[in-house]
């Protein structure tokens, strides 16, 4: 389409756009213009408005397709990638740390629970005066200053300082205003008791893990769930406040609620640690357990750091860890055999001399003595070797074992502590021919303090074996308390058998080698025990070494607590002496926190002091005293060895 | 000189050359006019009144909608200065719980009950306890106390043996 146009000059005078333009008012001021130069000039094709309109839109029309294409492409094609690029920039996600559980006692204190503490660190690249930070550092954090230069000129972003340190001391480093220098928070696991059952509460790791001892073995309730939060930052990481933020929360631990009484910790390890020192021994360990339910009451492992020394932590749970040689507070199980299998009974009398040859070797009793006519209580009480290897040899060396097994020898109590050990316990037919002498009284066999005290308390719970626990119950972030379900007790021996054995054990306490484990007012039953040290190796004894022990429960009509006590080394070497005692104080802090009365008809006797430095010591195994004078270090040993 | 005067704005298809007044086509007789009467405007809104309508009305919308979007971000960015605010005075009450609770634990251990005992109050483990022992027939008796001696085997099993 085209149409006529002004001449060149016309349209220098009004503008092509105002000629064109049809407008009213102009067109009295329109041009005349000329035929010379209406011919000059050809017609021009010319787009209309329309037409430029059209083009115009399809031009923008273009350009927002490319837009919306790209929009597309970024948005809906690669989604995914894009996003993850802006994600990338802007989002930081942190780590929620989850609260560690807290270690409480069985009255709900708290023995280990974790606190927020400052921990100081360094971006070394933000860090101007390295030596002069060092140096500002160096006093307050207590450490060399050279070592905290290197750490501040080292490569990277982030360096440790110092972590969870007192607030005083981030305070102190904060007022110096270091650039470079930050703190941030971490939980500390503390323990407001300080060093109260340690060995048995374990550790954690600098990050917050469990390493040993019960912080190991309940690690998985104990850690809990570690959250985190996703959050718009900018480069700077300050916060984006209408960014997008993503909370994962993190779940706390479960507490853990033990069986074990605070108090009575303390006490155990009070008078453990005393005697420890009292008789020069080289350890010690006392275990107290409620008998009808095998919760461990009090748990004390501790050590001499020299003879005489302070006496400290043991590094490990030894009464759990540890086996040794029982020697005769064995002698319990040996005769609850005999007489649950009928192969003794509680009136039969039997000849006992002094030395007895089994296999290639002669046992010989504490002290020689012609042959005497001693019923099963008289040889409990008079603690006799050779009348014990004689009712053992009634029963037979295939009942005997099978007797220590259900008294659970040769596995563990299922207690589940780490690194708990089974003690040792050879398959019969792997006895040797003297082990029918020495497996009775108590050697040639290993059991944990645990399995021990676990046998005992069998007798003591009717004959009922109830395995150990040390842990209550579990106490979810919502408070809710779940009590850990008891493991199920099994009959090792019958009641009767166990009201038997009791009575034998009375007369022990009452007037054979366990006086000085009497409790005023209460009836007690056990057993002392000195047994020689086996040398490294397997073989032999070490000359000189005993580890002395009481195993017992009170009170002996209606039991409810069960304790063993035993020395490492101590000097004198009885346990009736050095162990019983302990025993005796143990017991009676026990019962008075359980509020169990006396016993009616029980002693009415003072309680033997526990000083073993005035005692006079027989030339027995187990007697606390006697009339002889001879010095504890040259008694000989009562029982033979391999 | 003859002139033609082209009026662009308005083509015609039979431009006028020789100039004059066109020719007018005769007037027809006027019809008899219908009487007029008022009537009410009509409400129908013009196409153009009704564009304008439209883009105020976008207008404000658009106007009214970035406003919104800006007070609601400062209402979320108020929102969550409130939040972080919170989650701040949380942390420290919690960590305020946390060491109290320590604090508590501290006191309430047996060893620091026993050394303020000790210590501070200068109490000391008793050198003699008498028990009361009870006896069949329920009457108290007062067992014996620690002497200051201590009892050897022979005594307690002389003891025992009356017993």
């Amino acid at each position: 389409m085209t149409t006529l146009v002004t001449p060149p000059d016309a349209r220098r005078a009004r503008g092509y756009a105002a000629a064109a333009r049809p407008s009213q008012p102009k067109r009295a001021r329109r041009p005349v213009v000329s035929d010379r130069a209406i011919r000059q000039y050809q017609p021009v094709a010319v787009m209309p408005s329309a037409a430029r309109f059209a083009t115009v839109a399809a031009v923008l029309c273009l350009v927002l397709a490319v837009v919306v294409g790209k929009l597309v492409y970024v948005q809906g094609v690669q989604h995914d990638r894009f996003e993850a690029l802006s994600v990338g920039q802007t989002r930081h996600t942190f780590k929620l740390a989850a609260t560690r559980g807290s270690i409480l006692d069985r009255n709900g204190r708290d023995l280990a629970l974790s606190i927020n503490k400052k921990t100081i660190y360094a971006d070394p690249t933000m860090v101007e005066d390295p030596l002069g930070a060092a140096r500002a550092l160096a006093p307050i954090l207590n450490v060399d200053a050279r070592d905290l230069q290197t750490k501040l000129t080292q490569s990277g972003r982030f360096v440790y300082l110092a972590r969870k340190v007192d607030d005083a001391v981030a305070k102190r480093i904060a007022d110096l205003h270091l650039v470079g220098i930050s703190t941030t928070t971490e939980a500390a696991r503390m323990r407001p008791a300080n060093d109260l059952a340690a060995n048995l509460i374990g550790q954690v790791g600098l990050d917050n893990e469990g390493l040993g001892g019960l912080e190991h073995q309940y690690e998985a309730e104990l850690k809990g769930q570690p959250g985190s939060i996703s959050v718009d930052a900018d480069r700077h990481l300050n916060r984006i406040a209408t960014g997008e933020t993503k909370v994962q929360p993190s779940v706390a631990g479960d507490d853990l609620m033990l069986t074990i009484d605070g108090g009575l910790q303390y006490e155990a390890e009070r008078l453990l640690g005393a005697q420890i020192t009292a008789t020069h021994a080289k350890g010690g360990l006392a275990v107290v357990m409620n008998t009808a339910t095998g919760d461990v009451l009090a748990m004390a492992n501790l050590s001499a750091t020299k003879p005489g020394g302070p006496v400290v932590q043991s590094p490990r749970n030894t009464a759990v860890t540890d086996v040794f040689e029982p020697g005769s507070v064995n002698k319990l199980i040996t005769m609850a055999g005999a007489i649950e299998d009928g192969s003794v009974h509680v009136d039969d009398r039997m000849l006992v001399p002094d030395h007895l040859k089994v296999g290639n070797h002669v046992f010989t009793d504490h002290d020689p003595h012609a042959p005497v006519t001693w019923g099963p209580t008289d040889i409990m009480r008079e603690s006799s070797n050779i009348g014990t290897i004689m009712i053992a040899q009634k029963l037979g060396k295939q009942r005997l074992a099978n007797y220590l097994q259900d008294f659970g020898f040769g596995v563990k109590t299922g207690i589940g502590f780490p690194g708990e050990s089974a003690g040792l316990l050879r398959p019969v037919d792997r006895w040797y021919s003297t082990d029918m002498g020495s497996i009775p009284i108590g050697q040639g066999v290993s059991v944990s303090a645990l399995q021990m005290l676990a046998a005992y308390n069998a007798v003591a719970n009717g004959g009922k074996y109830v395995a150990p626990r040390l842990v209550r119950a579990t106490i979810d972030g919502n408070g809710a308390e779940h009590p850990v379900a008891a493991a199920r007790g099994r009959q090792a021996v019958s009641s009767a058998t166990a009201t038997a054995v009791t009575g034998m054990l009375e007369e022990v306490v009452k007037s054979g080698t366990g006086t000085l484990a009497q409790i005023p007012g209460y009836r007690v039953a056990g057993k002392t025990g000195t047994a020689r040290k086996p040398a490294p190796g397997g073989t032999g004894y070490i000359d000189g070494a005993y580890v002395s022990s009481f195993a017992g429960f009170a009170p002996a009509d209606h039991p409810q607590i069960t304790a063993i006590v035993m020395l490492d080394e101590p000097t004198p070497i009885f346990g009736g002496l050095v162990a019983a005692p302990v025993f005796s104080n143990l017991a009676r802090a026990a019962l008075r926190g359980l509020r169990v009365p006396p016993s009616v008809n029980a002693m009415a006797v003072t309680p033997p002091s526990a000083s073993v430095t005035q005692q006079v010591v027989r030339g027995d195994g187990d007697a606390p005293a006697g009339a002889s004078t001879t010095s504890s270090t040259a008694v000989a040993p009562c029982c033979s060895q391999h | 000189m003859a002139t033609r005067a082209l009026d662009l704005g308005r083509p015609s298809p039979r431009p006028n050359l020789r100039g004059g007044a066109p020719e007018r086509s005769p007037r027809p007789t006027a019809a008899p006019r219908p009487e007029l009467k008022v009537v009410a405007r009509p409400r129908v809104r013009s196409a153009r009144q009704r564009r304008r309508l439209l883009v105020t009305m976008c207008t404000f919308i658009s106007v009214a909608l970035a406003f919104g979007v800006a007070a609601s971000q400062v209402f979320v960015a108020q929102n969550q200065a409130r939040i972080d605010h919170a989650n701040a005075q949380l942390k420290t009450e919690q960590a305020r719980y946390d060491d109290l609770r320590f604090q508590v634990a501290e006191l309430e251990s047996p060893q620091r009950i026993v050394a303020e005992a000790h210590d501070r109050l200068g109490m000391i483990e008793p050198a003699h306890v008498t028990y009361v022992a009870p006896v069949a027939s329920n009457a108290p008796v007062a067992a014996s106390s620690d002497d200051a001696t201590t009892p050897t085997w022979a005594i307690v099993k002389s003891e025992l043996a009356t017993k």
